[in-house]
């Protein structure tokens, strides 16, 4: 996970497009700078880089369940609650179900989970859906697309695939 | 309109647009007097969709070319005509599922 960079998810653990479910899994690095001043002395992760990781893991149910046609953007925190701290060191796993989905707006639950399944938090967030047609340049549509892609499970059911491309 | 539908309809824009419901009246437009932008509109038509069970025809709605026709959004997005389109997209659902 790189904080600095916003590349939260490391990985794409599953996805059921059935059920419409995801699961991933990142891991916050104790070196990043994030924590120098969040907080001197008493580093927690910021809230809003859970609300981040959350929206990954959901944007990226969301683009799979539209065959990766349209592009989810984040467009509305609908209820956020942060139920523990969570300290860098950590591996976090995000779990996200689509609530409706439309070809202008989706919604979407997430919650984060440490690894003895404690919850972090949990989120019902709103997406704008966007395609090429609405003013995004084909080009890094299409480049954004192949990486989230890429981070997807190969379905033969091997479910381990790192965010750099397949292991 | 019925009025049941109204109440659940105005009661789900007083909730995500912090409008006091006593000032939502079924003739008030939803973009010209109340001036719901885009996003929350998205968000009324989905909270719509999901509570009456229906599905608004959102995408068609915004599928327009060249000029916005202003006589056509005074008209479309009148609360009162918001209502009617519901109540007809629930009155044909539940026709459809008493033939099954």
């Amino acid at each position: 996970m790189l904080l600095e960079t916003f590349q939260l998810v490391d990985e794409v653990l599953s996805i059921d497009e059935e059920s419409q479910e995801i699961v991933t899994w990142g891991y916050i690095e104790a070196s990043s700078c994030v924590f120098e001043h969040h907080f001197p002395e008493n580093p927690v992760v910021p809230g809003v880089m859970l609300v981040e990781f959350m929206a990954q893991t959901s944007g990226l149910l969301l683009l799979a369940s539209t065959e990766f046609q349209v592009m989810p953007f984040m467009s509305k925190v609908k209820t956020a609650s942060f139920r523990r701290f969570t300290a860098p060191g950590t591996e976090i796993f995000g779990r996200a179900a689509i609530v409706g989905i439309g070809p202008l707006y989706s919604v979407a639950k997430a919650e984060v989970f440490d690894h003895d399944n404690a919850r972090l938090c949990n989120a019902e967030l709103g997406f704008a859906m966007k395609g090429p047609a609405d003013g995004a340049d084909e080009y890094q549509f299409q480049a954004s697309v192949k990486r989230l892609k890429d981070m997807m499970p190969v379905r033969s059911g091997v479910y381990a695939v790192s965010a750099h491309g397949t292991d | 309109m019925k009025q049941d539908t109204f109440e659940k309809i105005a009661e789900i824009i007083s909730e995500i647009c912090e409008i006091e419901s006593e000032t939502l009246t079924p003739d008030k437009n939803a973009l010209l007097d109340l001036d719901i932008d885009s996003l929350d509109f998205l968000d009324i038509t989905f909270e719509i969709d999901e509570v009456f069970g229906i599905k608004l025809p959102v995408a068609e709605w915004t599928e327009v070319d060249g000029e916005i026709d202003e006589e056509e959004v005074r008209r479309l997005f009148r609360l009162e005509s918001i209502c009617d389109y519901v109540d007809y997209l629930v009155a044909n659902h539940n026709a459809a599922v008493q033939k099954t």
